[in-house]
């Protein structure tokens, strides 16, 4: 997938997925309203960037939630991160399908209001990151447990909350949306499985549990409806009917995977808001933010080398466990969780104190909640940092010829045609360089970490694999940014 | 589909634990004694919980971590309610199973929050997946979580809080069960319930219904009715179809040294070296037996125990001498316990005074003739618990 260029296509595309044998193709189609919204407001703001407008959009979209064109930047925005997620996480485990992935992503790329619920708690994470470590969670929970269910089996899956989403988005407005969701209670509070496995096939209730949940509905409606005189009487098949709204409505809202649309002919031009960027500037220079950094840092370099190395392995190269185990000679993967897991805890607990002490902090969950969030946005880029230095100052040893080939193809980003094309040579020549490249970046890579780190890494087939996709990751994802 | 192996690699920060066949099979079989399906549902999911979980918590967080009272009160609670309160070390917690597909909310039942002796510092929230085979804690909220940002439903008495409040990282609760003071805030007081009033309700909501009747009168008196262990066991009892099996411990069983379920030697009641406490009364012809008396999180770390002991008199007659003790770390009684003796029509006729907390012991003393029933109420605030006992050689 190509990586979009420039603001305003950042801003307006969404990913169009063509489906072929086998494979499918996918390219940027843009949306024209969020097309020309974010057209004039470049024309305005030039100098702008990216992190600056996510932000800018990101508060108009919190500030007014129905305001579909703040909301639409923002679910564009985020498309890339949705598909990054989707993949990763099915390549992770591969019983999940990257498109049932990508399509709850979207999802909830789509509601910044709640996906963003608590961002402004989290000083100092930009709209990108913030976005990523909330989907990548959604994502995972919300597939864990997908997968065939009977009729009632769904039914009795949902939450309230669940439930009551998707009849609004059904359509459904009260007084009926109040009779489903009482009929579904009733449902739930009387019907239940009666082995101890089985939910997911439930069966449906037969007419007299029907008719005790009939029951049950009439003695409890009169808590509900202040003028009962309108409501009809319930019976086994009404409750039958208003189970099968609830059965319709969540079916139809986990359906296809289809493009935003904001065509609502109805919908009024936007007066759009200008821009607030200097507040935006201060905030990101946050003071707090910085402190919290230069904590972490020093009580991260006041941790063990071994310490260290074990949270650089995990979160800056992303081996598996049982590869970091390996290598540090730990008999038991699970000591190496536990030792992980010890190490947060540690860093999490000293941060909390010192936060309390120099920021006022109090030390309650919600609060420690905070600052959790803060350091895991830091571990793990800070995990990463030395590879990155080392890799950008291998750069310097490569060909004039390969450094033009590396700057083509990730910085600027063009294709293999338009490489060949500026390069003057053919593409296979431009592919085996690249690879070349690549390959000995890997291998220089490993002969840093081996001897800095003094370790072993044994070329274990799963750790190759694993750095190779660093040096990937790294070349294509971090390498245009320090060059922008 | 999801091993939990899987699960812990997908969410490192989460407690995830897999459910073979035969955990479930054995929750199961445990769950039978209650009066519908939705109730046995519910008591199979805690079940699930609690004998899972513990030594898991346990390992987890380096604490003592223990179901908050006995098996017979969890029964007598997942009847009604959907949750299991545990000690984590000197703090509570309520663990809360649900086995939906999302985690969109946590849903606690009110009762959770807003009985005062039942409120934890902690709701734990568990995803159960028994076709998968699995559980899954995925995260937690406090007390003031819940009740200062969720969202109160009046229509299913429960606190829900938004899936994006939740906390989704445990090693925050190991941080805070470290650091923060009690994240319990202030709550409504229930009714004050008469014995009268109380059996009018139990006569009224103690039918079968194939749903909890928790919803079926006001919330301050049928919190006040929950929270009261007798009237609670009462209600349980006959809505199981055993309203006559109420437990009364005969006294002239203890001449054949035959002892009911529940009355321990004076030797396992206390941990050994707490033992010299306890002065024995020492007669040949003494028995002496104690039961821990079951306040729920009211007395967390300072567990109580009632000591009977009953001397053989002339002309068929028994005496009989009522002790409280601490059988904890504590070497002295909370403050404002009270222990009285009620006659079979259930009017007192012995009290002790309310307890000081310098005091180590409440006594009281009596005899009673061949035939004779009595009850023993140990009061602490508004909560009481009642031990019924005969004296019937036949």
């Amino acid at each position: 997938m190509r990586r979009r260029q420039g603001i305003v296509e950042k801003f307006s595309t969404f990913l169009a997925i063509q489906d072929g044998t086998g494979y499918s193709t996918s390219r940027w189609e843009t949306e024209p309203k969020l097309g020309r919204n974010i057209k004039i407001g470049v024309e305005v703001h030039p100098a702008k960037d990216t992190g600056l407008w996510a932000q800018h959009w990101l508060q108009q979209a919190l500030a007014e939630p129905l305001k579909p064109l703040a909301k639409g930047h923002i679910s564009a925005y985020l498309e890339e991160a949705c598909y990054y997620i989707a993949t990763t996480t099915a390549r992770k485990f591969t019983q999940l399908e990257w498109r049932d992935c990508f399509q709850v992503a979207r999802i909830a790329a789509a509601n910044p209001a709640k996906l963003f619920k608590n961002y402004d708690t989290v000083k100092g994470a930009s709209v990108s990151t913030y976005g990523q470590f909330q989907l990548s969670s959604i994502v995972l929970d919300t597939q864990i447990s997908s997968g065939a269910r009977s009729e009632t089996g769904l039914l009795r899956s949902l939450t309230e909350k669940k439930l009551k989403d998707d009849l609004l988005t059904y359509g459904l407005l009260d007084p009926k949306l109040s009779r489903c969701v009482l009929a579904w209670q009733c449902f739930k509070e009387i019907y239940t499985p009666t082995k101890a496995k089985g939910g997911r096939h439930l069966e449906a209730p037969n007419t007299s549990q029907l008719e005790s949940i009939a029951q049950r509905y009439s003695q409890l409606q009169t808590r509900l409806f202040s003028d009962l005189s309108s409501e009809p009487t319930m019976s086994a098949s009404g409750i039958q009917s208003l189970l099968k709204i609830c059965i319709e409505a969540t079916r139809r809202t986990s359906g296809n995977l289809t493009m935003p649309s904001f065509d609502d002919p109805n919908a009024a031009a936007e007066p759009s808001t200008p821009p607030a960027f200097e507040a935006l500037e201060a905030e990101a220079q946050n003071q707090e933010w910085q402190q919290i950094k230069e904590y972490l840092s020093a009580a991260f370099m006041a941790l063990t080398p071994e310490e260290q190395i074990i949270l650089k392995l995990w979160h800056g190269l992303e081996l598996n466990q049982a590869d970091i185990a390996n290598i540090l000679k730990i008999e038991q993967q699970y000591q190496l969780s536990r030792q992980i897991k010890r190490l947060h805890i540690y860093l999490l607990k000293n941060l909390a104190q010192w936060s309390t002490a120099n920021l006022g902090t109090e030390l309650q969950s919600e609060e420690i909640s905070q600052k959790a969030k803060q350091m895991d946005i830091w571990l793990s880029p800070h995990c990463k940092e030395d590879i990155h230095i080392f890799l950008q100052e291998h750069l310097n040893r490569l060909t004039s010829v390969e450094v033009d080939l590396v700057r083509l193809t990730y910085i600027q980003e063009l294709d293999l045609d338009q490489v060949a094309d500026r390069s003057r040579i053919s593409k296979v020549e431009v592919t085996s360089s690249l690879d070349q490249v690549t390959w000995q970046l890997q291998a220089s890579l490993i002969q840093y970490l081996e001897s800095s780190w003094q370790i072993t890494l044994n070329g274990l087939s799963s750790t190759n694999k694993a750095i190779a996709n660093f040096v990937k990751d790294w070349l294509t994802n971090s390498l245009y940014k320090n060059f922008r | 589909m999801f091993t939990a192996t899987e699960l812990s690699i997908a969410f490192p920060n989460q407690i995830c634990l897999e459910l073979s066949d035969r955990i479930l099979d054995s929750a199961w079989t445990s769950a039978i004694n209650h009066s519908n399906d939705a109730a046995r549902w519910n008591a199979y999911l805690n079940h699930l919980c609690l004998s899972t979980l513990l030594s898991e918590f346990q390992e987890e967080f380096g604490l003592v971590v223990a179901p908050s009272t006995d098996r017979a009160n969890l029964l007598s609670i997942w009847e009604f309610v959907n949750g299991t309160a545990i000690s984590l070390g000197e703090k509570r917690a309520v663990i809360i199973p649900a086995d939906n597909a999302d985690t969109e909310e946590l849903i606690v039942p009110q009762e959770w929050v807003d009985i005062s002796t039942w409120a934890a510092s902690y709701y734990i929230a568990v995803q159960v997946n028994p076709d998968d085979g699995w559980l899954r804690v995925w995260g937690y909220a406090t007390h003031e979580q819940l009740k200062h940002k969720g969202s109160y439903n009046s229509l299913s008495r429960t606190y829900s809080l938004d899936r994006e409040d939740v906390i989704t990282d445990l090693s925050i609760l190991q941080v805070s069960l470290e650091l923060s003071t009690d994240e319990r805030v202030a709550i409504a007081p229930l009714s004050v319930l008469s014995e009268t009033v109380a059996t009018n309700i139990l006569d009224r909501i103690g039918q079968p219904t194939p749903y909890s009747p928790r919803l079926d009168l006001p919330f301050v008196q049928w919190g006040a009715l929950l929270e009261n262990q007798s009237w609670r066991h009462r209600l349980y009892s006959q809505r199981i179809g055993q309203a006559s099996t109420q437990v009364i411990t005969n006294l002239s069983q203890w001449l054949q040294s035959s002892f009911d379920q529940g009355w321990q030697s004076i030797e396992s009641l206390f941990t050994t070296e707490l033992e010299f406490r306890f002065r024995s009364i020492a007669t040949d012809t003494a028995i002496q037996r104690g039961k821990q008396i079951d306040f729920g999180m009211l007395l967390a770390g300072n567990p109580i125990a009632l000591i009977v002991t009953i001397l053989p008199e002339i002309e068929a007659k028994i005496g009989v001498i009522l002790q409280i003790y601490p059988i904890g770390i504590q070497d002295h009684l909370p403050a404002g316990l009270q222990l009285l003796v009620l006659d079979e029509t259930g009017n007192v006729f012995r009290e002790s005074l309310p307890s000081r907390s310098i005091d180590s012991q409440l006594r009281l003393q009596f005899t009673g003739s061949l035939g004779a029933r009595f009850a023993a109420k140990v009061v602490l605030g508004n909560t009481s618990v009642i031990e019924n006992f005969t004296i019937d050689p036949s």
